[in-house]
């Protein structure tokens, strides 16, 4: 079972999951994100700091997630992807599809200018 | 201080397990001294501000619920994944943390340890056990890390010096220089199981290579880049994700990572990880050694592509030389077509598979190419040697150089250049051959008319078994009988 932490800050969904994002957590992980991402001017902050290591199918509910909310008219956006988990992205050539921030402070920002 | 102690703690670096069993382990006995049921390990890092989470043991987390905008999530307590240095953790302290009350005992020039659940104190046995386990275990962890960080680089290094001794061997067999990479990688990673998916001519993956994977895997695996495992299509770039999870997790993967594999931009295949069940996913120290894996592979595509698009370029200027000594004289026109045309129906009607088949064509389609050579006496015995060391060094079937260096022998032993007999002589030349015999006879000279189906048939019963393998010439005879071969002369 996936772990994850979801809380709001300025009218802000911020999920932040825990510990691997791989297979075996992926499902959970998009089950988590289909609510926010559905409805029309959400914001909605993935928080990747407490992540180990994603993999390609982690990486792969963010993308379709990102895709899924500029669909839905929603704000999507990712923090905290540094170290192995920022490489996977750029390893898998996603980072150039997604709204990556350094730190959750950058991230809220750049929704709250959303 | 008890050195029994020490022996447990320190015996992970005696066996050669991986780096994160070696810390597991430690952690194991760690909780078993101090019998608490939860210890973690926190590691400095490298800019001194922070401890992070290195590896934990703990029998269950607790269960918290929080309130969120639409209801509540349930989520698993654990321990923080990052700690900020602060002056305190010099010393032994009790901390509360989400996973409970915890005693954190410094690991010098190493992090922290923390452990529990304890109450308002924590046990003195299990004080006395942490302060005996402390120095032990900091020496492991920085052993461990030092040999993983030595091996890491050793396994990279080692795979750059292996693949590039190889590379100059197996220049022209990208398949088993593909193969030994993805071996080389798992090896070195630690990961179960992996394959490169090439990009086929239609744009659809192949597996050129796997290694680990279960039986059936490779087979039910849809890599169609429109409906697939993996999805490809996000908007150039060469974006790479997995996008049927349930399938992949109805296959039992844990764990997938998958690197595209491009020139520029264009896509040359995909080079995957795999773990599957509990083997667990990908430490963070697997990335950069599947990033020089991923770039050896890469490499070696581009130039097998090159070195496939120069030799069909080649190949194309060796056929026109052939047709160009074609058109010189009437009844030779169109002999390299027709050779080309023989020869493959006579593989076919003699069994071949498909890939000598297109072998004996192309051998056809050039095998008289070595005559540009020359006009005299000399060049005309040279030529099935000279055509064939035009084409020898291209990546093309093994049948189509020493089919082409060897159609003027004879079933006796009497032809050239070699005078070799029976077996000696390749299948490719005994049927180019008989393909060229055929079409001579039948095409005629200035001084000889063309020689009709009859004649034809006759001639081959007579030079079966002298000039003509047996089976090859009763071959042709049947397709002659069939219309199966085209004769020249108009016939």
């Amino acid at each position: 079972m996936m772990e994850a932490e979801v809380r709001e800050i300025d009218g802000i969904t911020v999920i932040a999951p825990r510990g691997p994002l791989d297979v075996g957590a992926a499902l959970d992980f998009r089950n988590l994100l289909t609510g926010p991402i559905a409805v029309q001017g959400n914001k909605v902050l993935i928080d990747l700091s407490a992540v180990s290591l994603v993999d390609s199918s982690g990486v792969g509910v963010l993308v379709t997630a990102h895709r899924q909310a500029v669909a839905a008219g929603a704000a999507f956006a990712i923090a905290g992807a540094v170290g192995p988990v920022g490489r996977v992205f750029e390893m898998t050539r996603t980072n150039k599809l997604l709204s990556i921030h350094a730190s959750v402070d950058d991230g809220l920002a750049s929704l709250r200018d959303a | 201080m008890s050195g029994d102690n020490w022996r447990p703690i320190l015996e992970p670096l005696c066996r050669d397990v991986p780096y994160a069993a070696r810390l597991d382990s430690a952690l194991e006995t760690v909780c078993r001294l101090t019998r608490l049921g939860a210890a973690y390990l926190y590691v400095l890092d490298e800019a001194g501000t922070h401890f992070h989470l290195e590896r934990s043991r703990a029998s269950a987390a607790p269960r918290l619920s929080e309130a969120v905008e639409g209801g509540a999530e349930t989520i698993e307590a654990g321990p923080a994944f990052e700690l900020p240095v602060t002056p305190e953790d010099d010393a032994p302290r009790l901390v509360a943390t989400p996973a409970g009350r915890l005693y954190s005992y410094p690991l010098e020039g190493v992090g922290l340890l923390q452990a529990g659940p304890v109450s308002r104190s924590a046990p003195a046995h299990a004080r006395r056990a942490l302060a005996d386990a402390a120095f032990p275990l900091a020496l492991l962890v920085r052993q461990a890390r030092q040999e993983e960080a030595l091996r890491t680089r050793l396994a990279s290094l080692s795979a750059r010096v292996d693949a590039g001794q190889r590379l100059a061997g197996s220049a022209l067999d990208s398949g088993k220089y593909v193969a030994l990479l993805l071996e080389l990688a798992l090896r070195a990673t630690r990961t179960e199981a992996g394959f490169v998916a090439i990009v086929g001519e239609h744009g659809t993956l192949e597996i050129r290579s796997q290694s680990g994977l279960p039986a059936g895997f490779a087979e039910s695996v849809d890599l169609d880049p429109e409906r697939g495992l993996f999805d490809w299509s996000l908007g150039g770039g060469g974006a790479l994700i997995l996008r049927d999870v349930e399938t992949a997790s109805r296959l039992g993967v844990r764990s997938l990572l998958a690197v595209p594999l491009l020139a520029g931009d264009d896509p040359l295949g995909v080079f995957a990880l795999v773990n599957f069940g509990d083997g667990g996913t990908f430490d963070e120290n697997s990335l950069p050694l599947l990033d020089t894996f991923s770039d050896q592979i890469r490499e070696m595509l581009h130039n097998d592509r090159l070195f496939r698009d120069f030799a069909g370029r080649f190949l194309a200027t060796v056929q026109g030389l052939a047709r160009s000594l074609d058109v010189r004289r009437p009844h030779t026109n169109g002999h390299h077509e027709r050779i080309a045309a023989n020869a493959s129906a006579l593989a076919v009607a003699l069994g071949h598979d498909g890939g000598a088949v297109e072998a004996l064509r192309i051998a056809g389609s050039i095998h008289d190419a070595g005559m540009a050579g020359g006009s005299d006496y000399q060049a005309d015995v040279d030529h099935p040697s000279v055509g064939a060391g035009l084409v020898e060094q291209l990546p093309l079937h093994a049948w189509v150089a020493p089919a082409v260096a060897s159609h003027h022998e004879w079933w006796d032993g009497w032809g050239f250049p070699l005078g070799l007999a029976g077996e000696e002589i390749p299948r490719g030349g005994r049927i180019l051959a008989a393909a060229e015999f055929i079409d001579e006879m039948s095409s005629g000279d200035p001084v000889r008319e063309p020689w009709g189906k009859d004649k034809l048939v006759a001639e081959l019963g007579v030079r079966s078994g002298t000039q003509l393998e047996p089976e090859v010439a009763e071959a042709a005879i049947g397709l002659i009988g069939q219309d199966g071969l085209v004769l020249g002369g108009g016939q």
